[in-house]
């Protein structure tokens, strides 16, 4: 995806300052597109945009951890302009949702945070518990909500034995099938994954991302109910 | 079969000074997180009693047969409760946390944007002990003064008694790079904000950190009868930010430190954690011979060998999740592949990355000392 050139100029300057991370350019336009009446949806949307040319330059390596913490924090100061002229009815577009949590024994949130910000900014909805939840409540908590993506993060070793169980109850409930698990964090290894049986792993946030994405097409084209 | 035909100390002397010893020297980063488990304690038993966790710590090196150097000595976590420059919070086993848990840091902003000008204006020490103190322990400066008085008395035993075992540490004390120091003070974003919006300010503030890091350093090594400096460095890799900011916000001050304590006679131990690869090439700036690098298992060895081979000793990495999750045959068979690959021509030392995990099952453990004692001794 590139910055868009013509159509809807404002919005193209809102993604170009986005992804220049030009603040006060950036935050002055979305404030002059909302006195102008711009629909706040479709500046929302510009910004999922420029959170995916901001992930494709992250994946080219020519931005790193340190330019998707500060698309993040751009994205939450514009949200605090634009969320309080969404009205009740406005429903923002999301690909889809993640349930997404650090398990039992680690309380580490920072890498866990980073993701949601910046999958959130993207158009996932995230459902997030928090750090050192109880294996049983991600189960509760994919049942309720119907999410077919489970997200869990950890820094530290305890958090294995935590992820297994959790996809040992996903088993036991008999919807391990229909859902898809993602774990992520600097301890983890493709070798764990398999350990832990989990579907992806990744310390890359927009990997997980782009995983999201096509694990939740996936699902859509099995049908999973 | 070859036999030893080297004491542990100099083995790894020889290591550091890019020497080829009789085999590779083996390191296990054991703090009383992993000896507790080891020995049957909670984590809240080892935790908060010191002489619990320095007695695991004995036993665990005892019941393992020893292995080249020790990394740590003492219970970590007791230092990190009294030592209010560590600027995070903690939640620790028996008391905020269950039990068995093992202590973890709370990142909070323990330092404001506005503190800035105050740091440059007091100084760090006297930041430290007029601010800092009460924010991040909730103590005074005179109450963290006399815990850590009676914490030094402690360690300075323990550490006479490891002295007259003849056994060898990795380094003297512990340092942080004024960067890293910084980003875990502001938190990780808030730092990432200063880096783009107040990159002259937060330069000078690490101009006065560097300032105490090194008179730290230099003071704790001759204290430890040591000749190594171990700096830590755990965001300013590549994965967190470009190489022309690493260039601008981390290189000129790790200079700084690297002269200050060769000027010493000391050798530098930088423990990088996270991926350092693309950031190898600047190691060859620092001089031949003088540096160690301590890997956690996201660097890239054979890259490091590539690049530093010759120049700069390569301490490094069976990785976390393998001495966990993975088993022997496997441990065995990347260890053996570390050491055909680094450990030929010297300037390497078999390890774990970072601090041991506190559940790695003990047949790793002892399958990455096997490789180093037995194996290696043939390479």
């Amino acid at each position: 995806m590139s910055i868009p050139q013509d159509t809807n100029r404002s919005g193209s300057k809102i993604v170009s300052a986005f992804v220049n991370f030009q603040k006060t350019e950036f935050l002055n336009q979305v404030e002059k597109n909302l006195v102008r009446g711009d629909d706040p949806l479709q500046i929302i949307e510009a910004l999922t945009n420029a959170m995916e040319i901001v992930g494709e330059k992250f994946s080219r390596g020519e931005y790193f951890l340190a330019e998707l913490i500060r698309s993040a924090m751009l994205f939450k100061d514009a949200m605090e302009i634009i969320e309080p002229l969404l009205s009740q009815s406005d429903q923002r577009k999301s690909f889809g949702s993640i349930v997404l949590g650090t398990p039992k024994g680690d309380i580490h949130d920072v890498g866990k945070n980073l993701f949601s910000a910046v999958a959130n900014a993207s158009g996932l909805e995230i459902i997030d518990l928090g750090v050192d939840v109880p294996p049983v409540k991600f189960i509760d908590e994919m049942k309720e909500t119907g999410s077919k993506l489970l997200g869990m993060s950890g820094l530290i070793t305890p958090v294995f034995s935590s992820m297994k169980e959790v996809v040992g109850l996903l088993r036991e409930e008999g919807i391990r099938n229909q859902v898809k698990v993602l774990i992520g964090g600097s301890v983890t290894t493709p070798e764990c994954k398999n350990y832990i049986g989990a579907d992806f792993q990744t310390t890359d946030a927009i990997e997980g991302i782009s995983a999201c994405k096509k694990f939740l097409k996936e699902l859509e084209g099995q049908n999973v109910s | 079969m070859s036999a030893e035909t080297m004491t542990p100390t100099e083995r790894m002397e020889a290591a550091y000074h890019l020497e080829k010893p009789d085999r590779v020297p083996v390191v296990m980063n054991v703090d009383e997180k992993f000896a507790g488990r080891y020995m049957g304690l909670t984590q809240a038993e080892v935790t908060h009693n010191f002489e619990a966790g320095t007695k695991a710590i004995r036993d665990t090196f005892d019941a393992f047969g020893e292995w080249d150097a020790l990394a740590e000595h003492f219970p970590l976590a007791e230092w990190y409760l009294v030592d209010a420059e560590m600027p995070m919070k903690f939640k620790t086993p028996g008391r905020e946390l269950p039990e068995d848990y093992i202590l973890q840091p709370v990142e909070f902003e323990a330092i404001t944007r506005d503190d800035y000008d105050t740091i440059i204006e007091m100084g760090w020490p006297s930041f430290v002990n007029e601010i800092l103190c009460e924010r991040s322990r909730g103590v005074t400066a005179e109450e963290a003064a006399k815990a850590k008085k009676t914490f030094k008395e402690r360690v300075s035993k323990i550490t006479e008694y490891w002295h007259q075992r003849g056994v060898f540490f990795l380094s003297g004390p512990i340092i942080r790079h004024p960067f890293h120091h910084l980003s875990c003070a502001r938190s990780i974003t808030h730092f990432t904000m200063d880096l783009f919006e107040i990159p002259e300010k937060v330069m000078r503030v690490m101009d006065v950190l560097v300032d105490t890091a090194i008179e730290n350093g230099i003071y704790g090594t001759k204290e430890k009868k040591h000749w190594v400096v171990r700096v830590i460095e755990e965001r300013a890799s590549n994965y967190y930010m470009s190489l022309e900011m690493f260039e601008k916000f981390w290189m000129p001050w790790a200079h700084k430190m690297v002269d200050a304590f060769i000027a010493e006679g000391f050798n530098i131990l930088f423990h990088l954690d996270s991926d350092f690869t693309n950031n190898l090439k600047y190691f060859k700036e620092f001089p031949k011979g003088r540096v160690i690098i301590e890997t956690d298992g996201m660097t890239n060895l054979l890259k490091a060998k590539e690049i530093l081979g010759g120049h700069t000793c390569i301490k490094g990495d069976v990785p976390a999740a393998m001495l966990v999750c993975g088993n022997p045959a496997e441990v065995t068979e990347y260890c053996k592949k570390l050491v055909d690959e680094l450990g030929k021509d010297g300037g390497f030392i078999l390890s774990n990355g970072c601090t041991i995990p506190v559940d790695t099952k003990p047949e790793n453990f002892q399958a990455v000392l096997d490789i180093a004692r037995y194996y290696s001794l043939n390479i």
